[in-house]
Protein backbone atom coordinates (compact mmCIF):
# COMPACT_ATOMS: atom_id res chain seq x y z
CA UNK A 1 0.00 0.00 0.00
CA UNK A 2 1.27 3.27 -1.10
CA UNK A 3 0.76 6.79 -0.11
CA UNK A 4 -1.57 7.69 -2.88
CA UNK A 5 -3.51 4.63 -1.46
CA UNK A 6 -3.89 5.39 2.32
CA UNK A 7 -4.56 8.95 1.51
CA UNK A 8 -7.65 7.88 -0.61
CA UNK A 9 -8.43 5.39 2.05
CA UNK A 10 -8.10 8.00 4.68
CA UNK A 11 -10.30 10.34 2.58
CA UNK A 12 -13.43 7.92 1.99
CA UNK A 13 -13.02 6.71 5.75
CA UNK A 14 -13.24 10.96 6.67
CA UNK A 15 -16.19 11.33 4.49
CA UNK A 16 -18.32 8.23 5.85
CA UNK A 17 -17.48 9.47 9.32
CA UNK A 18 -18.84 13.28 8.31
CA UNK A 19 -21.98 11.45 6.92
CA UNK A 20 -22.67 9.52 10.26
CA UNK A 21 -22.06 12.79 11.96
CA UNK A 22 -24.72 14.90 10.47
CA UNK A 23 -27.17 11.72 9.92
CA UNK A 24 -26.55 9.50 12.68
CA UNK A 25 -25.51 6.15 12.99
CA UNK A 26 -28.59 4.53 11.24
CA UNK A 27 -26.95 6.28 8.22
CA UNK A 28 -23.41 3.76 8.69
CA UNK A 29 -25.80 0.65 8.68
CA UNK A 30 -27.28 1.57 4.73
CA UNK A 31 -23.95 2.89 3.44
CA UNK A 32 -22.02 -0.62 4.66
CA UNK A 33 -25.00 -2.57 3.24
CA UNK A 34 -24.35 -0.31 -0.19
CA UNK A 35 -21.00 -0.93 -0.23
CA UNK A 36 -21.58 -4.49 0.44
CA UNK A 37 -23.86 -4.75 -2.28
CA UNK A 38 -20.68 -4.26 -5.13
CA UNK A 39 -19.43 -7.45 -3.76
CA UNK A 40 -21.29 -9.28 -6.52
CA UNK A 41 -20.46 -8.68 -10.13
CA UNK A 42 -24.00 -8.62 -10.79
CA UNK A 43 -25.15 -5.82 -8.60
CA UNK A 44 -27.88 -5.94 -5.80
CA UNK A 45 -30.44 -8.94 -5.66
CA UNK A 46 -33.88 -8.33 -6.40
CA UNK A 47 -34.50 -8.78 -2.54
CA UNK A 48 -31.65 -6.01 -2.00
CA UNK A 49 -33.48 -3.56 -3.75
CA UNK A 50 -36.95 -4.13 -2.39
CA UNK A 51 -35.46 -3.97 0.96
CA UNK A 52 -34.26 -0.72 0.19
CA UNK A 53 -37.17 0.54 -1.68
CA UNK A 54 -39.48 -0.13 1.05
CA UNK A 55 -37.21 2.08 3.61
CA UNK A 56 -37.55 4.71 0.97
CA UNK A 57 -41.13 4.22 0.64
CA UNK A 58 -41.98 4.73 4.85
CA UNK A 59 -39.81 7.46 5.00
CA UNK A 60 -41.48 9.24 2.32
CA UNK A 61 -45.14 8.56 4.05
CA UNK A 62 -43.60 9.57 7.07
CA UNK A 63 -42.37 13.17 5.26
CA UNK A 64 -46.09 13.54 3.74
CA UNK A 65 -47.87 13.17 6.95
CA UNK A 66 -45.62 15.50 8.87
CA UNK B 1 -26.79 24.89 13.82
CA UNK B 2 -23.01 24.16 13.08
CA UNK B 3 -21.68 24.25 9.47
CA UNK B 4 -21.06 20.52 9.05
CA UNK B 5 -19.80 19.08 5.30
CA UNK B 6 -21.64 18.87 2.42
CA UNK B 7 -23.06 15.45 1.81
CA UNK B 8 -22.93 15.60 -2.38
CA UNK B 9 -19.48 14.51 -2.62
CA UNK B 10 -20.16 11.07 -0.49
CA UNK B 11 -23.39 10.64 -2.40
CA UNK B 12 -21.88 10.92 -5.44
CA UNK B 13 -19.90 8.38 -4.64
CA UNK B 14 -22.27 6.32 -3.25
CA UNK B 15 -24.11 6.89 -7.22
CA UNK B 16 -21.26 6.85 -9.17
CA UNK B 17 -18.00 5.22 -7.64
CA UNK B 18 -19.59 1.76 -6.49
CA UNK B 19 -22.13 1.56 -9.75
CA UNK B 20 -19.02 0.55 -11.76
CA UNK B 21 -18.87 -2.82 -9.90
CA UNK B 22 -21.52 -4.68 -11.38
CA UNK B 23 -20.37 -6.34 -14.58
CA UNK B 24 -23.64 -6.00 -16.67
CA UNK B 25 -25.75 -3.17 -17.71
CA UNK B 26 -28.39 -4.19 -16.02
CA UNK B 27 -26.62 -5.00 -12.91
CA UNK B 28 -24.78 -1.39 -12.81
CA UNK B 29 -28.12 0.19 -13.69
CA UNK B 30 -29.27 -1.69 -10.52
CA UNK B 31 -26.60 -0.91 -8.68
CA UNK B 32 -27.25 3.00 -9.26
CA UNK B 33 -30.62 2.85 -8.61
CA UNK B 34 -29.62 0.71 -5.09
CA UNK B 35 -26.82 3.63 -4.37
CA UNK B 36 -29.54 6.42 -4.85
CA UNK B 37 -32.13 4.57 -3.03
CA UNK B 38 -29.60 4.36 -0.06
CA UNK B 39 -28.64 8.10 -0.62
CA UNK B 40 -32.69 8.93 -0.52
CA UNK B 41 -33.20 6.61 2.52
CA UNK B 42 -30.29 8.38 4.43
CA UNK B 43 -31.45 12.09 3.92
CA UNK B 44 -34.76 11.03 4.17
CA UNK B 45 -34.89 9.21 7.61
CA UNK B 46 -34.22 12.07 9.79
CA UNK B 47 -37.12 14.51 7.58
CA UNK B 48 -40.19 14.20 9.81
CA UNK B 49 -38.23 15.04 13.00
CA UNK B 50 -36.49 18.15 11.56
CA UNK B 51 -40.23 19.10 10.11
CA UNK B 52 -41.55 18.40 13.72
CA UNK B 53 -39.17 21.17 15.33
CA UNK B 54 -37.11 18.26 16.93
CA UNK B 55 -33.83 19.53 15.59
CA UNK B 56 -32.60 22.59 17.91
CA UNK B 57 -32.30 26.01 15.48
CA UNK B 58 -34.44 24.77 12.64
CA UNK B 59 -37.87 25.62 12.06
CA UNK B 60 -39.87 25.29 8.62
CA UNK B 61 -42.73 27.19 7.70
CA UNK B 62 -45.84 25.96 6.14
CA UNK B 63 -44.54 26.63 2.74
CA UNK B 64 -41.33 25.10 3.47
CA UNK B 65 -42.73 21.68 4.46
CA UNK B 66 -44.74 21.71 1.16
CA UNK B 67 -41.66 22.26 -0.63
CA UNK B 68 -40.20 19.39 0.97
CA UNK B 69 -42.76 17.26 0.44
CA UNK B 70 -43.76 17.91 -3.11
CA UNK B 71 -39.53 17.34 -3.87
CA UNK B 72 -39.62 14.20 -1.69
CA UNK B 73 -42.54 12.57 -3.44
CA UNK B 74 -41.77 13.53 -7.17
CA UNK B 75 -38.05 11.87 -6.19
CA UNK B 76 -39.97 8.73 -4.90
CA UNK B 77 -42.23 8.45 -7.46
CA UNK B 78 -39.09 7.86 -9.97
CA UNK B 79 -37.81 5.17 -7.39
CA UNK B 80 -41.28 3.54 -6.82
CA UNK B 81 -41.35 3.28 -11.44
CA UNK B 82 -37.69 1.86 -11.23
CA UNK B 83 -38.67 -0.50 -8.65
CA UNK B 84 -41.45 -1.61 -10.22
CA UNK B 85 -39.41 -2.20 -13.60
CA UNK B 86 -36.81 -4.32 -11.51
CA UNK B 87 -39.27 -6.27 -9.45
CA UNK B 88 -41.61 -6.69 -12.87
CA UNK B 89 -38.32 -8.45 -14.40
CA UNK B 90 -38.41 -5.38 -16.96
CA UNK B 91 -34.86 -3.48 -18.34
CA UNK B 92 -34.20 -0.02 -17.03
CA UNK B 93 -33.07 2.60 -19.38
CA UNK B 94 -29.73 4.54 -18.71
CA UNK B 95 -32.47 7.98 -19.10
CA UNK B 96 -34.52 6.81 -16.61
CA UNK B 97 -31.68 6.41 -14.23
CA UNK B 98 -30.21 9.56 -15.22
CA UNK B 99 -33.22 11.47 -14.47
CA UNK B 100 -33.15 9.94 -10.93
CA UNK B 101 -29.70 11.08 -10.29
CA UNK B 102 -30.14 14.63 -11.46
CA UNK B 103 -33.45 14.80 -9.11
CA UNK B 104 -31.94 13.45 -6.44
CA UNK B 105 -29.12 15.64 -6.53
CA UNK B 106 -31.58 18.61 -6.58
CA UNK B 107 -33.66 16.74 -3.66
CA UNK B 108 -30.24 17.05 -1.83
CA UNK B 109 -29.96 20.42 -2.56
CA UNK B 110 -33.11 21.51 -1.92
CA UNK B 111 -33.07 19.95 1.61
CA UNK B 112 -29.56 21.20 2.71
CA UNK B 113 -30.74 25.18 1.43
CA UNK B 114 -34.63 24.27 2.83
CA UNK B 115 -32.48 23.55 6.37
CA UNK B 116 -30.42 26.71 5.73
CA UNK B 117 -33.98 28.76 5.71
CA UNK B 118 -33.76 29.52 1.70
CA UNK B 119 -35.74 28.25 -1.04
CA UNK B 120 -33.77 26.83 -3.36
CA UNK B 121 -34.78 26.57 -7.23
CA UNK B 122 -34.02 23.25 -7.16
CA UNK B 123 -36.95 22.28 -4.97
CA UNK B 124 -38.78 23.49 -7.16
CA UNK B 125 -38.62 21.19 -10.08
CA UNK B 126 -38.26 17.97 -9.03
CA UNK B 127 -42.56 17.22 -8.70
CA UNK B 128 -43.16 17.42 -12.28
CA UNK B 129 -40.73 15.11 -13.24
CA UNK B 130 -41.84 11.63 -14.86
CA UNK B 131 -39.98 8.72 -15.32
CA UNK B 132 -39.80 6.17 -18.78
CA UNK B 133 -38.85 2.88 -18.32
CA UNK B 134 -39.03 0.53 -20.97
CA UNK B 135 -41.04 -2.94 -21.06
CA UNK B 136 -38.47 -5.20 -22.46
CA UNK B 137 -38.63 -8.76 -20.07
CA UNK B 138 -35.61 -10.70 -19.42
CA UNK B 139 -32.10 -9.85 -17.73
Amino acid sequence: MDVTEIGAIASAASAVLALIEKYGPEAWATIKEAVETTKSTTGPTLAEIEAIYTRCKADNAAIQAS
Amino acid sequence: MPNRPNLRPVILVLACGLAACASSPQGKLRQSVYDIDSAYHVIAAPMPDVMAGRLPGVTLTAAEKTLVKSASQGVFDEIASLETSIAGGSSITATAVSALEADFASFETCWTGVKAGQQPPACAGIATTTTTTTTTAGN
